[in-house]
């Protein structure tokens, strides 16, 4: 069967899901028409109850978008993320294995594990990121930064995405790990087409393709582990080889799946946050003046950058056992997501929450998930967001966007929301 | 007067809490927030539910 016609089936007769309400037409997280504007379909999703069920490729999937509920869903411990709890038929559980789907391998990684296997590996690299190993690195971020917008002096238009968004995270992220950041268009290159396949569980030439990356990134981590082991540096690379051979705290397929983890979700999701948030202040021009004016506004800015604009639309878990979800009695092993994208703009808890301000009060976002899933990245990925905005606008004295905002080039489906290109006109500041 | 209450089970020290509230909690040599002091003056209550707002797992409370 394929795809298209498990989407013209009934999800609410689905006895696990039965009663709860269809998600509007609109409602389709594979579109790029709904990636570019979700948040017209969202408010009424938000405002008809806020749980809503639609036909996934793998069976129904329960849509929660009410700020209450989102948080409640990520905090919960009804709920799991290891597939290897479904019953070995549960389609959900093709594509995830290492044969199917190349974002899995032999171990799982923390984003698909719970407490307490989870606790223990995020423990042993959660030392890297913590906001005081982040705020050293801000020298280094400021340089790359720098040493990036060098590359593309002298040039009046310059593309966001390819001068800083989309290299500036792999450099970071490659730096830490310890790993040669020359090497950093082929890490792109592989994180890209895994995504890429895991976004068309249909697509079998996406998913060969992104089959090929794992294994060429997997061969390239086995021989840097290799070499970590006989001579240890500082990097992050070599701490968990530490641990790997300090006795059972992580094994060898452990510390592979982890490194693979870091690379890419050190990536994309950075890339996105730059990209969406330079859009939307870009698009506010007076927020820009503000800006100008106050520079000290950058780390706000950033945070209304996440609420406003962020780079994943939202997160799943699955139901341990039958329960209520927001209110509604739903069956087990149920997928269930939380819409991240809609809980912050939820007027019970983000006052008028379509402005875009960089100088509100307190700035509350769930765009870095919640639970013991929060983003591992968060404090790193706001540094690197903010230091390389600082940067830019230090650089130059004017920056335009050099196409029509409703013009945006999204990149299309899945989980994730982000831009082709950012077109920007740029004037070079001049005398200092 | 309200004191704030770590849960060193719950907590994934992400940080969170200290970098919106430094003043309120400051990491240990595990990274766990540990509050600067036992009570905290009134005063100080949106402050506080700042910082346990902030934390993704739910590791911070107020008690009296």
């Amino acid at each position: 069967m394929t795809a298209t016609d498990d989407r013209t089936q009934d999800p609410a007769a689905d006895p696990r899901v039965e009663g709860l309400r269809h998600a509007p037409g609109g409602y389709d997280p594979t579109s790029v028409d709904y990636v570019a504007d979700p948040h017209e379909v969202l408010r009424q999703m938000r405002e008809d109850g806020g749980v809503h069920v639609y036909q996934a490729h793998q069976g129904p999937r329960v849509v929660l978008t009410r700020w209450a509920d989102v948080e409640a869903l990520l905090r919960s411990k009804d709920v799991f993320k290891d597939v290897r709890k479904l019953a070995p038929d549960d389609p959900r559980r093709v594509g995830v294995l290492p044969d199917e789907n190349p974002m899995a391998s032999a171990a799982p990684s923390i984003l698909g594990l719970d407490a307490p296997e989870h606790d223990r590996l995020r423990r042993l690299v959660n030392r890297a990121f913590t906001p005081r190993a982040v705020e050293a690195l801000t020298p280094r971020i400021e340089e790359i930064a720098d040493r990036l917008l060098d590359e593309v002096a002298g040039q009046d238009e310059i593309d966001f995405m390819e001068a800083l968004a989309i290299p500036l995270p792999v450099i970071v992220i490659s730096e830490m790990l310890g790993v040669d950041p020359e090497d950093r268009a082929q890490f792109k290159q592989w994180s890209l087409t895994m995504v890429n396949s895991d976004l068309r569980p249909d697509d079998h030439d996406r998913i060969r393709r992104g089959r090929a990356a794992r294994q060429a990134m997997r061969a390239y981590f086995d021989r840097v582990v290799a070499q970590r082991r006989e001579a240890p540096g500082e990097d992050l690379i070599s701490a968990l080889v530490l641990a790997e051979e300090e006795g059972d705290r992580l094994t060898h397929e452990e510390t592979l799946t982890m490194l693979g983890l870091l690379l890419n979700a050190g990536n994309l999701t950075t890339t996105d946050l730059l990209g969406n948030g330079l859009l939307a202040l870009l698009s506010h021009p007076g927020q820009v003046e503000a800006l100008r004016e106050r520079p000290e506004l950058m780390a706000n800015a950033v945070e209304e950058m996440l609420r406003y604009t962020p780079p994943v639309l939202g997160t799943g878990r699955t139901t341990a056992h039958p329960q209520e979800v927001a209110g509604c009695p739903v069956g087990q092993h149920v997928s269930v997501s939380g819409s991240v994208i809609s809980a912050n703009r939820d007027p019970e808890v983000v006052e008028d929450p379509d402005r875009f301000d960089i100088t509100r009060d307190e700035i509350r976002y769930l765009s870095f998930g919640g639970g013991i899933h929060f983003c591992l990245g968060a404090n790193l990925a706001r540094n690197e967001a903010r230091l390389t905005l600082e940067r830019l606008f230090h650089r130059y004295s004017d920056i335009r966007l050099a196409v029509d905002p409703a013009q945006a080039e999204w990149r299309g489906g899945g989980a994730f929301r982000g831009l082709e290109r950012l077109p920007l006109r740029v004037t070079t500041r001049t005398g200092g | 007067m309200p004191r704030l209450v770590v849960d060193r089970d719950t907590c994934m020290s992400s940080g969170q809490c200290y970098m919106v509230q430094p003043r309120l909690l400051q990491p240990d040599e595990e990274d766990i927030p540990v509050p600067t002091a036992e009570e905290f003056p009134e005063e100080d209550r949106e402050a506080l539910m700042d910082a346990v707002h902030a934390c993704p797992t739910g590791a911070l409370s107020i008690q009296e």
